[in-house]
């Protein structure tokens, strides 16, 4: 099978565990987006449901769900809060449990924020730990700035930009993880 | 640079080695590695059946 023709894996990570996080709906527009796409299965990772000590840290820690996970996706949406102007503490101890199954994946970022931001300060702070992953940040973000205008009280989106602009962002990761995807298997390291 | 192949150990394909990522040592062993700039580890991936594997090499 040719490699544009076999489907992609991009799951959607939800990057907060915070009782009443708006950011699950982001994630399920998210979601919504991806599965719109032909040739892409995706599912929700969930923080809540990840196993995981905090006696330790890193790869000695590992959950094998989630590194099964990771080492099937080609890519990775990162649906990530921003909480005093970084990421959520327990995003990155989950992601720290894993690193050869992020090499040279895609990964693009959803910034959720309650102020007018969108997230970007977050978003800012998880690239540098996204390169040292090994991870490959696409240039489009997505913020959900004031989020709490931006859904009902059901989680029903108010503002339909936001899907265009999904659209837009996962239109490049696609690309990219299918890119790198036929990087991975064919193209060997000088 | 020559690298020694690695066969996937799920299907036994030759892998692809797309990465060499320069890793933090475990060890002090691989803190004198790192120290030079010698540790690293190496990704592979299977072609046929798309297993990762990787090694940590001082190199």
């Amino acid at each position: 099978m040719m490699d544009e023709e076999e489907r992609l894996f991009i799951p959607v990570v939800l990057g907060t565990t915070r009782q009443g996080r708006m950011s699950e709906h982001c994630a399920q527009v998210m979601l919504e987006r991806v599965r719109a796409r032909q040739g892409v299965d995706t599912e929700l990772i969930d923080l809540r449901r990840v196993p995981m000590r905090t006696d330790d840290a890193g790869e000695s820690i590992k959950d094998p769900e989630f590194s099964g996970q990771m080492s099937r996706a080609d890519g990775l949406v990162i649906v990530s809060p921003e909480y005093n102007h970084a990421y959520a503490g327990l995003l990155k101890h989950v992601l720290d449990t894993c690193l050869k199954e992020y090499i040279h994946k895609a990964v693009g970022i959803v910034g959720v924020s309650a102020g007018p931001w969108g997230g970007s300060r977050g978003i800012e702070s998880l690239l540098p730990v996204m390169r040292e992953l090994g991870l490959v940040s696409i240039f489009w973000d997505v913020n959900f700035a004031s989020v709490h205008k931006v859904f009902d009280e059901r989680g029903t989106l108010l503002d339909e930009a936001y899907r265009k602009r999904a659209d837009k962002f996962l239109a490049e990761l696609v690309w990219m993880a299918r890119t790198l995807r036929h990087g991975r298997r064919l193209i060997p390291l000088e | 640079m020559k690298r020694d192949s690695m066969k996937c150990p799920k299907c036994g394909a030759e892998m692809n080695c797309h990465a060499e990522k320069p890793v933090d040592p475990l060890s002090a062993k691989e803190a004198a590695a790192a120290a030079q700039g010698a540790l690293v580890e190496e990704i592979h991936l299977c072609p046929r059946c798309g297993f990762t594997e990787s090694r940590r090499l001082i190199a």
